[in-house]
């Protein structure tokens, strides 16, 4: 077999498949209606994964703006670094999550709402990283780096745009393979 | 789309149950918009 490019009727070896990086973990629907204010994902996290990518393709925001994530019940000690620029030239600048009540910046965007952000080491007993690149709503384009500064070991977060409501789209949650 | 219920509490989506707030949850709702200042690139 030549890993990574598998043939039906292949078998699956054990050394094939403990290389494989990414696991989906869980697939979940944002609703449509009533439109939630934020949406809960809960058993994202466990031992089985150290690190975690987590996207969001497809929603619907009705305020053309930031999504946050909070992690677990944790709201505060948030901290990190919003680097982001806008379309019209203006930038580069920076906003900062100060020990905030959640990670305000890991995607966003009222068309298409959408986020691909990676989680280190959020059900170990030491600081969660947040790592968000691509991150774009209204004419503003960026990338996040952010802690949530506790050694509390988390299994859900929770989506929560910067203000309205998101409808629609799929979130994946991704462990990547220790 | 309507966002609010006949009692005006927002809603919640627990992963696949969509529900009102509890007082709790709509305290911290509350308390996370009022400490929440302006979003970066729409001031």
């Amino acid at each position: 077999m030549s890993f990574p490019v598998f043939a039906s009727g292949d078998v699956l070896n054990a050394s094939d498949m403990n290389g494989v990086g990414l696991w989906l973990v869980k697939t979940q629907t944002i609703a449509t209606s009533p439109a939630p204010t934020s949406v809960v994902v809960s058993g994202a996290f466990s031992s089985d994964y150290e690190n975690y990518l987590i996207t969001v393709t497809g929603g619907t925001m009705s305020v053309d703006t930031a999504l946050g994530i909070q992690l677990g019940s944790t709201t505060t000690g948030y901290y990190g670094g919003f680097i982001y620029g806008t379309s019209a030239g203006v930038g580069p600048s920076l906003a900062t999550d100060n020990n905030a009540a959640k990670a305000t910046y890991v995607g966003g965007g009222s068309n298409s709402t959408s986020a691909y952000f990676q989680v280190l080491a959020p059900n170990l007993a030491k600081y969660t990283r947040i790592i968000a690149t691509g991150i774009n709503y209204s004419t503003t384009y960026g990338s996040y780096s952010g802690t949530e500064a506790s050694a509390t070991q988390h299994t859900a977060f929770t989506l929560i745009p910067f203000s309205g409501t998101i409808t629609g789209g799929t979130i994946r949650v991704y462990g990547i393979r220790n | 789309m309507s966002t609010e219920s006949e009692t005006n509490r927002l809603f919640i989506q627990i992963d696949d149950l969509v529900r009102e707030m509890t007082d709790e949850e709509y305290a911290e709702y509350e308390a996370r918009n009022a400490n929440a200042g302006v979003v970066a690139g729409a001031e």
